[in-house]
């Protein structure tokens, strides 16, 4: 195990606010939050791991000033709040520095993106799942396809 | 005393080439030994189409630290990734030397059926404007061959491999014989249209022409499009050696595969003046073996075909054998790729595709077609197609939570995407020796690879951009943005040349039927032998030109010549 269990609960209750459980399961269920451990410890090199990390903690800091309390124990409306502001600054960072490393809200929400839509729940209960479609149409009305269809990656 | 063991003939390689040398040359009678360096791939094991990302560990985002320590050079080929990297040489086993700051990617498969198990599938004739094109502006040396000689040779491996593409009476892309093409998506059939009007039918986009079935052929499934070829196909819809010649080549009964086998060398015996066949050093034994033939076939690609020579050097040749005329190793080409623009398509939100098309667009080249253009040489296709985003938009999106996902759940906008490929001129500067000083896993000495693009590559990079931005804007595209990347040698898989065909045996190596001016009864049919690159993906012409010297060299042995 490489993160601790506060370390899990935040990157839990991250995960599920970005991919929520709504008519399909959401990040939780798809098992995210272990995911993000595996790239985390076995994939990042040193530099994103530390901004990870850095960025992991800032979160419960943030919350601790805002609201008392680290972020998974906070309320919706504040995880809400805080993760907002954390996507507003990454933002303007992106904005104004060319070829800077993603900003936590970016580079956290984008291992979610690539975890979810990689998990089973993603790929055959979120998006349309054609392993053998069998043929190739074009053109046809997307009324026909009303998801977008798992690309087989 | 190494075994030794004898055959009619001897194909070193097992891959595009090699595939369609052991088929023609057992069909013609010929007691046929395949050399492959690598194992033995078996479909129902190997095959990894079925495969989900939720079942590998990395879900497709590769193991990093694995291929940072076994494939840091493979690993830059789009196909040699969670599913498939398995599919590619080991770089720690197989190493070769480039010069600082002039980098060479070397992409390579070592297996029963070699690249043409990951390869792009992509196919397409060259013209006469390709076989004259050295004896036009003077660079290298003219062609010994010209479209007629080669046109009944695309018959005849078209016939067998199964082509689908749409027919467009191109002179300087003739077309292929046909399986129903595969359609167009909406994007793509209303740029097609913008372009037919917009340049007055200078500029024709078309389907892809790619050897993937779109009909049951010779006893292989029509494509059920799953999109992902690279993984292998169980059902064999995309023409691989391993799926169609090899098996050909089987049924006849006339042909010994011996995988394991890297080929150390050709023997030459200078009393007939004849290569007497190959020393191979068997890769899981290290045991040395002789095997002899009456003709060698060099079908092991083109840098690895080269490589043999090179270290085949003989007391008469000490710069590698059938080099008399100082030409081996040089003239090195690859294409360059990655010119374009891409923008976006509106007014068809409505529309989308069923299925996973394996295959794109191809805008074949229009520039130094009927005049010449001031900054360049030569010239440049396209690549490319339309298509909705998917879900991966969301990292540009603001926002998170469930509406956020519910919009990631639809396809995002149609966009379209122009991405060139150029032809690269040949070179002498541009070549390939044997390093001193490294050998590989089996002792065999390494490449060194030297090879640059030039100022008339980079020119025609420069115009592939800005014509695609022009063409997305006949289209009516938006966002327009354009890219030029900077990919080095080598990238494109086209790597070609440093064995060329030619008229001359002082300036080149091969005659036009393939067959070495030094050594009659050695022939190299893979890229090496290609005398100018044209800007066509090669496979196809490398194995019309392959049947064609298969037929070449039968001939002459049933005339007593060889």
């Amino acid at each position: 195990m490489f993160f601790t269990s506060q370390q899990r609960e935040t990157i839990e209750a991250l995960s599920e606010l970005i991919i929520p459980t709504t008519d399909t399961p959401g990040a939780i269920t798809a098992e995210v939050p272990e995911f993000i451990e595996l790239i985390v410890a076995e994939w990042y090199d040193t530099d994103d791991r530390e901004r990870f990390m850095r960025g992991l903690t800032e979160v419960d800091e943030r919350t601790q000033a805002l609201a008392g309390v680290v972020f998974a124990q906070s309320g919706a409306d504040t995880q809400t709040e805080i993760l907002s502001g954390l996507e507003a600054e990454g933002r303007v960072r992106i904005a104004s520095e060319e070829d800077a490393p993603s900003p936590f809200f970016q580079q956290f929400r984008g291992l979610v993106l690539s975890g979810y839509y990689s998990s089973e729940i993603g790929l055959r209960e979120e998006l349309l799942y054609q392993p053998i479609p069998g043929r190739f149409d074009g053109c046809v009305d997307v009324s026909e396809v009303t998801r977008s269809v798992s690309d087989g990656n | 005393m190494p075994r030794q063991e004898r055959y009619d003939a001897i194909v070193v390689g097992s891959g595009i080439t090699g595939g369609w040398a052991a088929k023609e040359l057992t069909e013609r009678g010929l007691r046929t030994l395949v050399l492959e360096a690598g194992r033995s791939i078996d479909p129902e094991n190997d095959y990894v189409m079925t495969t989900q990302a939720w079942e590998l560990p990395f879900r497709g985002r590769r193991d990093r630290i694995k291929q940072e320590r076994e494939r840091p050079i493979q690993r830059e080929c789009y196909a040699c990734d969670e599913w498939s990297e398995k599919f590619f040489v080991r770089d720690d086993e197989n190493p070769y030397t480039t010069e600082d700051g002039k980098p060479f990617l070397w992409i390579r498969s070592r297996q029963v059926g070699g690249r043409s198990i990951v390869w792009g599938r992509q196919v397409y004739r060259l013209s006469d404007l390709d076989f004259e094109a050295n004896a036009r502006d003077g660079f290298g040396v003219d062609w010994p061959i010209r479209y007629a000689d080669i046109e009944p040779w695309y018959d005849h491996v078209e016939r067998f491999i199964g082509v689908s593409g749409q027919a467009e009476g191109l002179a300087q892309l003739p077309d292929s014989r046909f399986l129903p093409p595969m359609s167009l998506n909406c994007a793509e059939q209303h740029v097609r249209e913008s372009l037919m009007s917009h340049f007055s039918g200078e500029r024709v986009l078309t389907i892809g022409r790619c050897a993937i079935l779109t009909a049951n052929h010779g006893g292989r499934r029509a494509c059920h499009y799953c999109g992902t070829c690279e993984r292998g196909c169980t059902t064999h819809s995309y023409f691989s050696s391993l799926a169609a010649t090899l098996p050909a080549a089987a049924v006849t009964g006339r042909m010994t595969l011996r995988p394991h086998s890297v080929v150390h060398s050709v023997i030459y015996d200078p009393t007939s003046g004849r290569a007497s066949g190959v020393r191979v050093i068997d890769a899981e034994t290290q045991e040395t073996l002789e095997f002899h033939g009456r003709v060698v076939f060099l079908c092991a690609s083109a840098l690895e075909s080269t490589r043999i020579l090179l270290h085949s050097a003989t007391e008469r040749w000490p710069d590698g054998l059938a080099n008399s005329s100082g030409q081996l190793g040089h003239n090195l080409m690859d294409h360059t790729m990655g010119g374009g623009a891409q923008g976006n398509i509106s007014g068809m939100d409505d529309k989308w595709v069923y299925g996973r098309r394996p295959n794109g667009i191809y805008l074949p080249r229009f520039r130094n077609v009927s005049e010449q253009h001031p900054d360049f040489l030569r010239g440049y296709a396209y690549q490319g197609g339309g298509s909705r985003t998917s879900w991966a938009r969301g990292n540009d999106m603001p926002g998170f939570g469930a509406d956020f996902k519910h919009d990631l759940r639809a396809p995002g906008p149609w966009q379209f995407r122009f991405y060139g490929f150029g032809e690269c001129l040949p070179r002498e500067s541009n070549q390939v020796t044997l390093d001193p000083d490294r050998v590989d896993a089996w002792g065999i000495p390494v490449l060194n690879i030297h090879c640059e693009w030039s100022d008339n590559e980079r020119a025609a990079l420069n115009d592939m951009s800005i014509q695609a931005a022009e063409m997305l804007e006949a289209a009516g595209a938006s966002e327009i943005s354009t890219f030029i990347e900077d990919n080095p040698p080598g990238l494109t898989i086209h790597e070609m040349g440093t064995a060329r065909m030619g008229r001359d045996p002082a300036t080149s190596v091969l005659n036009g039927w393939n067959q070495s001016w030094d050594v009659p009864n050695l022939f190299v049919t893979d890229g090496a032998c290609m005398t100018s690159s044209a800007n066509q993906n090669p496979s196809l012409t490398y194995m019309a030109l392959t049947a064609r010297a298969v037929d070449y060299a039968v001939k002459q042995i049933a005339d007593g010549e060889l």
